[in-house]
């Protein structure tokens, strides 16, 4: 259960830090792209672009550590690629019935959450303008959001 | 309908720790809890390497309960 917990969690957090990267180099290309434009219409409008690479090198430190002490967590053994990396689990049969459940069950939040993220959208055009990095948030909260349903349902299954 | 089993009183006749009996049939210590607390109900494949461990035929390991 604990790998599940430390998949998860570190899941989670490298996702937050990943939408954070987007979201410093997509409002970097939205200037260019306010100036591009503007060039367009045959405005010159200077914009200031300086690419912050900070978050980057956060988010590829986090991904090395998570790497590493994933693979010390788990046991080593031949199996399915898929069962390797991430949350899955197949130490015996109880374990691949939990891992089916919970990713059954994350598939579905997904899903909901995809349709709700596309409503959202819809209505969105006065947030985009505030904050043009919106839908990058959205989609990290989809995927946030499946990876805590399926450390739930699996922690749930698991404790039965 | 649960299926119920005599998993805790084979393993304690027989001298045996959950661990040992995890080993022995290649699954995992709180697989063997599961199946002891009755919440889970093991592949025909895992009944048979328990019922090969206690030399009991199946049936009479793992056998229909009604619900309580």
């Amino acid at each position: 259960m604990k790998i599940v917990i430390f998949e998860s969690i570190s899941k989670i957090i490298i996702t937050i830090v990943f939408a954070y990267s987007m979201d410093v180099a997509f409002r970097e290309i939205w200037l260019i792209d306010a100036f591009e434009r503007a060039y367009a219409e045959g405005r010159y409008n200077p914009v200031h672009v300086e690419l912050n690479l900070f978050p980057f090198a956060l988010c590829f430190l986090l991904v090395i550590i998570y790497m590493v002490m994933s693979k010390r967590l788990k046991p080593r053994k031949k199996t399915d690629i898929l069962m390797k990396i991430g949350e899955f689990q197949d130490a015996d049969e109880r374990e691949r019935l939990i891992t089916n459940r919970a990713a059954r069950t994350s598939y579905m939040v997904a899903s909901t959450g995809g349709v709700i993220a596309m409503i959202l959208m819809v209505f969105s055009t006065t947030i985009i303008y505030r904050v043009p990095s919106f839908p990058i948030y959205l989609f990290a909260l989809i995927l946030i959001t499946s990876a805590i349903a399926y450390a739930i349902t699996w922690c749930l299954e698991f404790n039965k | 309908m649960v299926i119920k089993n005599r998993i805790k009183e084979l393993r304690a006749r027989s001298n045996l720790t959950q661990k040992d009996l995890s080993e022995k049939v290649g699954v995992t210590r709180q697989t063997i809890i599961a199946l002891e607390k009755g919440t889970y109900v093991p592949s025909l494949l895992l009944a048979m390497n328990i019922a090969e461990v206690f030399q009991e035929p199946v049936d009479q390991i793992f056998f229909k309960g009604d619900v309580k």
